[in-house]
């Protein structure tokens, strides 16, 4: 056994900032999942109000706290899709997410079983694309989205491409 | 590949050990079929119907005569009443016209039987199945037709399973494992057991030939013809070292599951299985529970009405949770009862099931991660477990053939025993170390200063050490638990750091190996000691991955041979 904490190679991944060319994903995916976060809400604030007209103006609390976790959503969200980078190695795929509840995810190419690229209706509409990367194990995939559609494309390729020439057994 | 013919004749009363034997063995005495490319039909044991339909059948003759019974008994009853002159109960006109037409009630049940009956030797004369040399095809039904075969290159493993049932009959079934999952598997019910293990062995040889991944089916067919030789113990293979004293002389029968080539390796008595499932925390909680209900009302009212007031009031209260618990250990022990562990080289065979014998196989090349722990109740025996990850095995409930514990109970010594059988490239004193060490090894990587009071009895244990193989976690103080992950085997790798963790600079590790029991994973570590793991792992694994095309074993195809 050998010691790791001394055996540090050069700019290694990390948690947070870091030497890798770490790309962000298109800022494009904040409209994008406000107006999902719209759709959800916007339901029970139009049922919130139009009970406080009619029968009591005690649900306007509701619709309060409702617009409250809108606004919330409204900041949330820029905050976390900037949060979201990701980094092509010699040998893996680093995704990290997230700002207050951070991860990192490191996934070799030679584990990977296939790539999925998705595109609903309304990432389709924003020219997005997501990506989600699947190994062996369910807890390891690494879910990519709001990617231009072309980098998509592009990186789904690549990633294929790798994965084929790493391949790895089981 | 077309070793052996099947049978041909569905009833044919089969005799695998003489028939089938070393003769088959060889390919060359029976002729392939008629056409001599297709293998032909063969047909479940003709019992089966009454294994697979006769629940049914039981449950409804049950329902018939107690309802019977029960309105018999209630006419008496109301008869009287009737001679009295009282209307009689309209709600259950129609029983009691069967009792008044004893003959046509009877004449019904009769029909209905008869029926069932027919229904299931229509679906038992329907049920064909056959092994070719590319496929296992299993036909079922009359009416609705289903047709299901596993190719033999998605052949995983083929087990034999005898539900309590079935071994009274003298019956077995055959689940072909397909890589396609539990829905895709082929289940064979029921055959005869000597015929079931012929069956097994045609379909592991075929697997073995036209299968590139089912490896563990080449030791099994290196080996088959040693299973119908007739002597119970192959030639060339070593007896146990004295491991199977405890197996209570069942030399190459185990559990009647008919013989089995492996080696012996260990073998749990079912009473230290009983007393290490009851030692759980569950029912120390329940224990507790008691106790402390018997101690508080006994302190605060007095001995005599205390305790009266305890065993009348309380305990009835727990009874309920008293019974769930109880039931989920039995259901443990029913599962690893007859506990016993075969090596076959390149895989190890486990025997288990209380009442409902069968089989599980694990290729060594398949194990991902393995694990023991030690639950705080087992300190005291020095008892661990042992459990791996298998690729493609889920280990869950629903499927009880998918064991994925190597050992439910055992010394620390068979625990690693188990360990370095599966992975001959742990070392035994580095395992010990894990295990059983203090705290602050050389070469361990522990909890940050900054979070050691998150892990106030722990923190000076939890942490990782890397070999050339593989990584070793550990973790607990009280309870003990250590994980082996070879470099090789690792998936991905995850840093998680949630917002207390990022206040105090550490992040946790996860270690992503296959779905099952084992999730290797370190807490707290400092973040600069993640981000150097994730470094360094990164191009150990990388490095694996690139050496390795064979087994968790290190040795190639030579392992087969050896052992």
């Amino acid at each position: 056994m050998s010691t790791i904490s001394e055996a540090v190679p050069e700019p290694g991944v990390t948690l947070r900032g870091g030497d890798l060319p770490w790309q962000p994903v298109s800022t494009r995916l904040v409209p994008v999942r406000l107006l999902l976060a719209a759709a959800l809400l916007g339901v029970p604030l139009a049922a919130a109000i139009a009970v406080a007209l009619l029968v009591t103006p005690w649900v306007w609390c509701l619709a309060g706290a409702i617009v409250l976790v809108a606004a919330w959503f409204g900041w949330l969200v820029p905050r976390q899709v900037t949060a979201i980078s990701w980094v092509e190695l010699d040998e893996e795929l680093v995704i990290r997410k997230g700002r207050l509840w951070r991860t990192l995810v490191s996934v070799p190419y030679g584990r990977l079983q296939y790539v999925d690229l998705q595109s609903g209706p309304l990432l389709r509409a924003f020219g997005l694309a997501s990506i989600e990367i699947h190994t062996a194990s369910p807890a390891s995939g690494g879910r990519l989205s709001g990617l231009p559609i072309d980098d998509a494309e592009a990186l789904r390729a690549r990633l294929a491409a790798r994965g084929e020439s790493q391949r790895a057994g089981l | 590949m077309s070793g052996s013919a099947p049978d041909g004749m569905p009833s044919a009363p089969v005799g695998p050990s003489g028939a089938v034997g070393q003769s088959g063995e060889t390919g060359t005495s029976r002729p392939v079929g008629e056409s001599g490319a297709e293998p032909a039909w063969e047909r479940l044991s003709p019992w089966s119907l009454l294994l697979r339909g006769g629940v049914v059948l039981v449950a409804i003759l049950g329902w018939l005569i107690s309802t019977l019974f029960n309105d018999f008994i209630r006419g008496l009853s109301i008869g009287s009443e009737w001679f009295g002159g009282a209307p009689p109960d309209v709600q259950d006109a129609g029983v009691q016209g069967a009792i008044a037409y004893p003959l046509f009630a009877l004449g019904l049940l009769v029909a209905v039987v008869a029926a069932a009956v027919a229904a299931s030797a229509l679906t038992w004369r329907f049920t064909r199945f056959r092994i070719t040399p590319t496929q296992v095809e299993l036909r079922r039904g009359w009416v609705f037709r289903q047709q299901r075969q596993v190719p033999m290159e998605r052949v995983q493993a083929v087990e034999i399973g005898r539900p309590i049932l079935a071994q009274i009959l003298g019956l077995a079934q055959v689940v072909v494992q397909s890589a396609g999952g539990v829905q895709a598997h082929v289940r064979l019910a029921y055959l005869p057991l000597a015929r079931a293990h012929e069956v097994r062995d045609r379909i592991q040889r075929a697997a073995a030939v036209g299968g590139v991944p089912a490896t563990q089916s080449t030791t099994e067919a290196a080996a088959a013809p040693a299973n119908h030789s007739g002597v119970t113990v192959p030639a060339g293979v070593g007896q146990p070292a004295g491991a199977m004293a405890t197996a209570g002389g069942l030399p190459g029968d185990l559990l009647g599951l008919g013989p089995d080539s492996g080696i012996p390796v260990l073998a749990v008595p079912n009473t230290r299985l009983v007393l290490g499932t009851l030692l759980h925390g569950s029912v120390v909680f329940l224990l507790l529970l008691a106790g402390g209900w018997v101690a508080l009302t006994t302190g605060l009212i007095g001995r005599r009405w205390g305790m009266a007031l305890a065993i009348g009031v309380g305990l009835p209260g727990l009874v309920p949770i008293a019974l769930a618990i109880l039931a989920n250990r039995a259901s443990q022990v029913l599962n690893h009862g007859n506990f016993r562990l075969t090596d076959h080289g390149r895989a190890v065979r486990v025997l288990h099931g209380l009442t409902n014998h069968r089989t599980t196989t694990i290729p060594l090349e398949r194990i991902q991660a393995l694990e023991i722990t030690q639950p705080l109740w087992w300190r005291p025996m020095g008892w661990w477990r042992a459990r791996v990850n298998v690729a493609g095995v889920h280990g869950d409930a629903d499927n009880p053939t998918n064991e994925t514990v190597v050992l439910p109970v055992g010394t620390l010594d068979q625990a690693l025993a188990v360990l370095t059988l599966l992975d001959p490239a742990l070392r035994d004193a580095e395992l010990r170390e894990a295990a059983l060490g203090p705290g602050g090894e050389a070469g361990w990587v522990t909890t940050a200063r900054s979070a050691r009071w998150l892990d106030p009895l722990a923190w000076r244990r939890a942490g990782y050490a890397a070999s050339r193989h593989g990584l070793l976690l550990r973790s607990g103080r009280l309870a003990r638990r250590v994980v082996a992950v070879p470099h090789a085997r690792i998936q991905s790798l995850t840093l998680a750091q949630g917002p207390l963790d990022r206040a105090l600079g550490v992040t946790d590790i996860h270690v992503i190996s296959t779905p099952g029991p084992v999730s290797p994973r370190v807490h707290h570590l400092s973040v600069a000691d993640a981000q150097a793991f994730l470094a360094a792992e990164s191009i150990r694994a990388a490095a694996a991955r690139r050496l390795r095309e064979g087994p968790c074993a290190s040795g190639p195809a030579s392992a087969g041979l050896v052992s």
